[in-house]
């Protein structure tokens, strides 16, 4: 068993301001509909993050202290928080260097797995939520692209359509 | 508890527009338990409501005070015979201003009673019980028990649809946590807990023995005193916002009718008629796509084959020959020991080895009965529905929105050059308007915030340095200064209390306040969770008599009252005016029936600011509403509500001037009957400058 994994911990999904200031933005519009919660806009921007990342295989850093959000999964991420824990585990063991399971590795591949998961609050381990801090950041940095990119949409039903045609683009 | 009451009489005695004028409930018959008061716009049905409403709650009037109170005093100030180019009367003729209500409560009559000074900068408020007079608040403890000190919940029986459709804010955390804390009687335990225990360790700390220093003690007294501070400014900041929140959604809502009207007063009434019902249908279609879009994508098991399936491959493969050590030496240790092979066949020495190999291979970590159930779920994920496809449509209704409002700006374009100019200003209030409310609900978030999570998440702004680097509450006078959060305050206080407890060496006796505290927070806790229980099946069983769009229900009531549709699926934020009245009356009826508290209510303008086709929806929850029932309408409303505003379901009753040209006015009486009620017609506008 890892270190990490010793005693269950607590803490709190961290998200770029930028992008908490894109689901107000949305909200103080009348017109628009909202996102039901932050969490929800976090989870849309780390599975574009988790999309992309196999194009790139690269990383930005995750937000740093004094971003922290309202942590636990609600809405709809509450009922997806397996698949959810599912993708960004797959997307660790791989950058581990997991990509072909062998029965020899497999204690490996639990060791890392241990450090990763745990079995209270969001089932992951600190490590486990800054794993999926920085797949979101990849996601929302591709979303903003730099003050250009589909979060320039007022409204959440054409931000959604610009959503689908991103992520669209990774398919093979 | 059992409260049962009652509106017998409301006067008015020169306040607003009135003279002297008495409504009487059921006057001309009782046949049904719902009367209906008609006055012309501008009369002051709002003002009556909010009187009421606060009148009940116990809260006198200070114009000094700002916000609601000065709104409410302006618009008391009596006009009625004195206003005018040709005034009737002069101030000499008038008499004391007042406002009373009239309750048969439990069977004993009481008059609450607002007394208001000459210039209207405040308003006492009076009793007249069965057998005696007191002049300030008294009332029975059933009574007071649910109303004191609770005006939420005032304003939630006494209905002022012009707040209403606000993503349900009327049913936020804090209205219904107090609603269930009055009508739980805890109220008192929760006020012992966080007044009066803090309170008494506090008078022991200052005349106890001291065991630190002089200094110590002072600098500690110095920082609860500023605590203090904060404490009452915050609180009248945000007793301030929520009173100024009100009157800026009922701004609101008066300029979007206001807008509705000038359109409908234009000579395109009938093609606005068209594209506005074309725009709000279409509208919907965006927000109900939207709505199914956002719940897809949210689902990593409809993302396009070729981005899920990775994953899915991987699983299959991942702790494949795997399981926790604990299983795996269990079970496979069970098969050694009982002597037979999973096969039947009895264990050999060579079988037995077999299987040592095959317990040691399998044991694996802790976390694979985590993995499992990943593995499961992964497998069994298919797609649940075309995202594409769903794209595909949601930009096909985004479309027929924007052409729907460019036809609207069509026809704005068409209006002549006035009534185009009276447009562009009531849009620009109306912007203002909702950015008002926005940065008034952010304010009020902010300062009444309980979430632990959210406080941290806003740290930056919402504590300062009132916070430590390390998380834990800051304690210097200037850091406290920097709170803006009523919680985190409590948690600052609470840690100075605990430091002077042991400065002046009773931690002992604190530590007893904390447990005495514990205990009645643990009784609060269990009363209102099953107090939730109960209210909620008994407000979803009589909310399922009213015609809820998409079977709509309530989800839970711990957060406020939060809706989801039948199926479960979908969490509704907010409810049309229609909904809302619904909720209202099962939410009413329920604790009529789980607590025995049976509450008078009084809807305000029930159509206002609704479209033709939400009138039916209301004219339903007013008709399958059982108890006290009062509806204060204006003129044209009669016409919206044809199939409630009949005989046998209300009894109906104006308030008017029987003579109303100028330099001759009459005083105000109250006709009651059906006569009178279908043929009055206001002279002048009924104008929407006027509504009140």
């Amino acid at each position: 068993m890892s270190e990490e994994s010793a005693s269950e911990q607590t803490g709190y999904f961290r998200f770029d301001d930028n992008a908490k200031a894109f689901v107000k933005k949305l909200k103080d519009n009348p017109e628009s509909d909202n996102i039901g919660t932050q969490i929800e806009f976090y989870w849309l921007c780390a599975q574009l993050g988790l999309v992309a990342y196999s194009k790139d295989a690269s990383l930005p850093k995750g937000p740093p202290a004094g971003n922290e959000m309202h942590g636990g999964w609600a809405g709809e991420t509450r009922k997806n928080q397996f698949l959810i824990r599912a993708f960004v585990m797959y997307r660790y063991l791989c950058g581990k260097g997991f990509e072909d399971i062998h029965e020899d590795l497999a204690d490996d591949i639990e060791a890392a797995m241990d450090g990763f998961l745990q079995m209270t609050g969001t089932n992951l381990t600190i490590r486990g939520m800054k794993e999926l801090d920085k797949f979101a950041q990849k996601g929302w940095d591709m979303i903003h692209d730099g003050g250009k990119g589909i979060s320039r949409s007022n409204s959440l039903s054409l931000f959604l359509c610009k959503y689908v045609d991103l992520l669209s683009k990774f398919e093979n | 508890m059992t409260l049962s009451c009652k509106i017998n009489r409301i006067s008015w005695e020169w306040v607003i527009n009135f003279e002297e004028v008495v409504w009487e409930f059921n006057k001309t018959s009782n046949i049904s338990n719902s009367d209906t008061i008609l006055m012309r716009n501008g009369t002051g049905k709002t003002t009556s409501l909010k009187l009421l409403q606060r009148l009940f709650s116990g809260q006198e009037l200070l114009r000094q005070k700002g916000g609601e109170d000065e709104w409410i005093l302006k618009r008391c100030e009596y006009k009625g015979l004195r206003a005018g180019s040709s005034p009737e009367i002069d101030d000499s003729e008038m008499g004391t201003p007042r406002f009373s209500v009239t309750l048969d409560v439990n069977g004993d009559e009481y008059t609450l009673i607002y007394v208001f000074d000459e210039i209207f900068s405040e308003a006492k408020i009076n009793t007249q019980g069965p057998a005696q007079f007191y002049d300030y608040y008294k009332m029975p403890a059933e009574f007071t028990t649910a109303f004191e000190g609770n005006l939420a919940f005032s304003k939630l029986i006494f209905v002022d649809t012009q707040l209403a459709g606000r993503g349900m804010e009327r049913f936020n955390k804090q209205v219904i946590d107090d609603l269930f804390l009055s009508l739980s009687n805890v109220k008192v335990l929760y006020e012992a807990r966080n007044t009066r225990i803090p309170q008494i360790i506090d008078d022991f700390a200052e005349k106890a023995e001291r065991s630190g220093s002089a200094k110590a003690m002072e600098e500690v007294t110095q920082q609860l005193n500023v605590v203090k501070r904060v404490k009452r400014e915050l609180t009248a900041k945000l007793d301030k916002a929520t009173g100024d929140l009100d009157t800026a959604i009922s701004d609101l809502a008066t300029t979007t009718e206001k807008i509705e009207i000038l359109r409908d007063q234009s000579k395109l009434k009938d093609e606005y008629d068209k594209v506005e019902i074309l725009r709000n249908k279409a509208k919907q279609r965006v927000t109900n796509s939207t709505k199914d879009l956002l719940v897809a994508m949210g689902d990593p098991q409809n993302l396009p084959k070729s981005l899920w399936s990775p994953v899915k491959d991987y699983y299959t493969l991942l702790a494949d020959q795997r399981i926790p050590e604990a299983i795996a030496r269990e079970y496979l240790g069970a098969v050694i020991e009982g002597g037979t092979c999973i096969c039947g066949e009895k264990i050999s020495p060579k079988m037995d080895k077999c299987i040592h190999e095959k317990m040691e291979k399998s044991m694996g970590a802790g976390v694979l009965s985590e993995v499992h159930v990943l593995k499961d779920l992964v497998k069994k994920a298919t797609p649940q529905v075309d995202i594409k496809e769903l794209k595909n449509r949601l930009e096909a209704e985004i479309t027929s929105l924007e052409t729907a409002d460019t036809q609207l700006s069509g026809l704005d374009s068409q209006l002549d050059s006035d009534s185009k100019d009276s447009l562009e200003e009531l849009g620009r209030n109306e912007a203002t308007l909702e950015a008002q409310i926005t940065e008034l609900n952010e304010d009020i978030l902010m300062w009444s915030c309980t979430d632990d999570g959210t406080i941290k998440t806003n740290k930056k702004k919402w504590l300062g340095r009132s916070i430590k680097t390390n998380n834990d509450p800051a304690e210097g006078r200037g850091a406290i200064k920097e709170c803006k959060n009523l919680y985190w305050l409590e948690q600052i206080r609470k840690n100075l209390s605990k430091k002077k407890a042991k400065i002046a060496g009773i931690q002992a006796l604190d530590k007893a306040g904390d447990v005495i505290s514990a205990v009645f927070e643990h009784v609060e806790k269990l009363v209102l969770e099953s107090l939730q229980h109960k209210l909620k099946m008994e407000t979803d069983r009589h909310l399922s008599k009213y015609n809820m769009q998409n079977e709509l229900r309530i989800h839970s009531m711990d957060q406020g009252i939060k809706m989801v549709d039948g199926g479960g699926k979908f969490s509704q934020e907010g409810g049309s005016t229609g909904e809302e009245l619904s909720i209202i009356l099962s939410l009413a009826e329920a604790i009529s029936s789980t607590i025995n508290l049976t509450v008078p209510m009084i809807i305000d303008n029930p159509t206002k600011g609704l479209d033709e086709d939400k009138l039916e929806g209301v004219e339903n929850s007013l008709d399958s509403f059982n108890h006290q029932l009062i509806l204060m309408i204006y003129g044209s409303e009669r016409r919206l509500l044809p199939n409630y505003l009949t005989k046998g379901k209300t009894d109906p009753a104006v308030a008017l001037r029987e003579s109303e040209k100028a330099g001759n006015r009459s005083r105000y009486v109250v006709r009651y009957g059906w006569d009178i009620f279908n043929s009055y017609s206001p002279s002048g506008s009924d104008s929407i400058e006027e509504v009140d």
